[in-house]
């Protein structure tokens, strides 16, 4: 069933992420390509929506290949799809690039961040294929009022936390973890209905 | 009100990382007991917020990346294989990874013949799934130093000339210190790096032999020192292999903890 849970529904002919994993650990730069073709340009859009510099995207982007290249065999399909890993290990690198980058105090979580990560997507008959759950994401948040939208946001690019996002929009606190947690439960309700 | 239910309307946050302070350290507690109801909400939680990274403008990396990115994964090697985790344990498998990513041992006790001992204790725990225990507990110490209320961070610079990296460090008086850096280069044959709690009056207390990974990473479970007192700073000396009772180089990096 975890092995199921890999497959990408929408590209029934190509090798599902688990088996390319499983050619990654034979040390088959085939398979590293092809993962690569199937996920550079979202990781890359992700980084560089958060560094605002190509040159600091696609070095996150190939610190990212090479750690999946060096930990395949650390993967678990148990621990859930390889998507959600390759976007938040872009995401903490592009984070920390920023932060170093203005000088900010790194927290915590980015010290421990090469410790797993488990994520729980819905079961693979209930998973939207990649092009369907990306519009269902921004048709999402195209629905949510303006302010909300953006206290999300904020929170998910720039690695603001709560009562940082409170004093860039100048909103209660109370109002700004309202509009997270409504906005983030609509989401998951949007992406685990029935595709 | 259980703590679940407390804690249910902050999953999403937590997994965003907007969750902070009090909110926050509740959260990594709980999870950190084990959970297994709010563990796997939180997994839903992470599961939903990567998918924001569809939120990005599309963007297409240049042609040459692809080509380096395969050139590059030809001449690295990968990672030291591990023993096989209990897949639903989540936190005994993120604290042997722990372990087997950045271990280094510290201790108060300062004879070779103890730390020796320490350190075949911990190779063991590595090999044998029978240690897992022990193994979370150290995770468990480290997330408690991370989250409790009184601990402070610092930033460990080097002292002299020479291009060293900085190392991070989290220092509470009560449940000691917990210490990451990366690139650090090994010391020298017969040499170890000894980390100190530096009192504001008295001497320096050792809080621990350690050396970098291979890969010249370095993370740093430790307790507290009671009897160091108030603390003026955290300092790291180059040491004879066993340790020394008291430093006898010159420290190469210092963090004031104020």
């Amino acid at each position: 069933m975890f092995l199921a849970a890999l497959q990408d529904s929408g590209e029934t002919e190509q090798p599902s992420d688990a088996a390319l994993m499983q050619r990654l650990i034979r040390r088959e730069a085939g398979a590293l390509e092809v993962l690569y073709d199937r996920y550079s340009r979202a990781v890359y859009s992700l980084a560089l929506r958060i560094a605002q510099q190509s040159a600091a995207a696609e070095e996150i982007v190939q610190d990212v290949f090479l750690l999946l290249w060096r930990n395949a065999h650390r993967f678990e399909p148990s621990r859930g799809p390889l998507e959600p890993w390759l976007f938040t290990m872009a995401r903490n690198r592009a984070l920390d690039h920023i932060r170093l980058k203005r000088e900010k105090q790194r927290r915590r979580e980015e010290t421990l961040d090469l410790q797993p990560v488990a994520f729980a997507a819905p079961n693979p008959e209930a998973t939207l294929d990649r092009e369907r759950r990306a519009e269902r994401v921004r048709a999402l948040m195209r629905s949510l009022p303006q302010q909300q939208r953006h206290a999300i946001e904020l929170a998910f690019f720039e690695g603001l936390t709560h009562s940082e996002i409170a004093g860039a929009m100048k909103e209660p606190l109370g109002t700004v973890k309202s509009w997270i947690r409504n906005g983030l439960l609509r989401l998951r309700e949007s992406l685990e209905g029935a595709s | 009100m259980s703590d679940c239910e407390h804690l249910r309307e902050h999953y999403g946050a937590y997994a965003l990382g907007a969750l902070e302070g009090q909110e926050r350290a509740e959260m990594e507690a709980h999870l950190a007991r084990g959970c297994p109801a709010c563990t796997a909400e939180v997994q839903r939680a992470r599961w939903v917020v990567s998918q924001l990274a569809y939120l990005s403008p599309e963007a297409e990396p240049s042609a040459s990346l692809r080509r380096r990115v395969v050139e590059a994964a030809q001449q690295v090697a990968p990672m030291p294989e591990r023993r096989r985790w209990i897949p639903t344990w989540e936190w005994v498998a993120a604290a042997a990874l722990v372990f087997l990513t950045v271990y280094s041992v510290y201790t108060e006790r300062r004879s070779a013949r103890e730390l020796a001992a320490l350190r075949d204790e911990i190779r063991a725990a590595q090999g044998q799934n029978a240690q897992l225990q022990q193994q979370r507990d150290i995770y468990q110490r480290a997330m408690a130093i991370l989250s409790a209320p009184g601990t402070k961070e610092t930033t460990l610079k080097p002292s002299g000339t020479a291009s060293l990296p900085a190392i991070r460090a989290y220092w509470n008086p009560e449940l000691g210190v917990v210490m990451s850096g990366q690139q650090i280069p090994a010391p020298a044959a017969g040499r170890t790096f000894q980390l100190w709690v530096v009192p504001k009056k008295g001497n320096p207390v050792s809080a621990g032999i350690f050396r970098p990974d291979e890969a010249g990473r370095v993370l740093i479970i430790t307790k507290a020192e009671a009897s160091a007192g108030d603390v003026a700073a955290l300092a790291i000396s180059d040491e004879p292999a066993q340790g020394s009772a008291q430093p006898t180089t010159t420290p190469m990096w210092v963090g004031p903890v104020g």
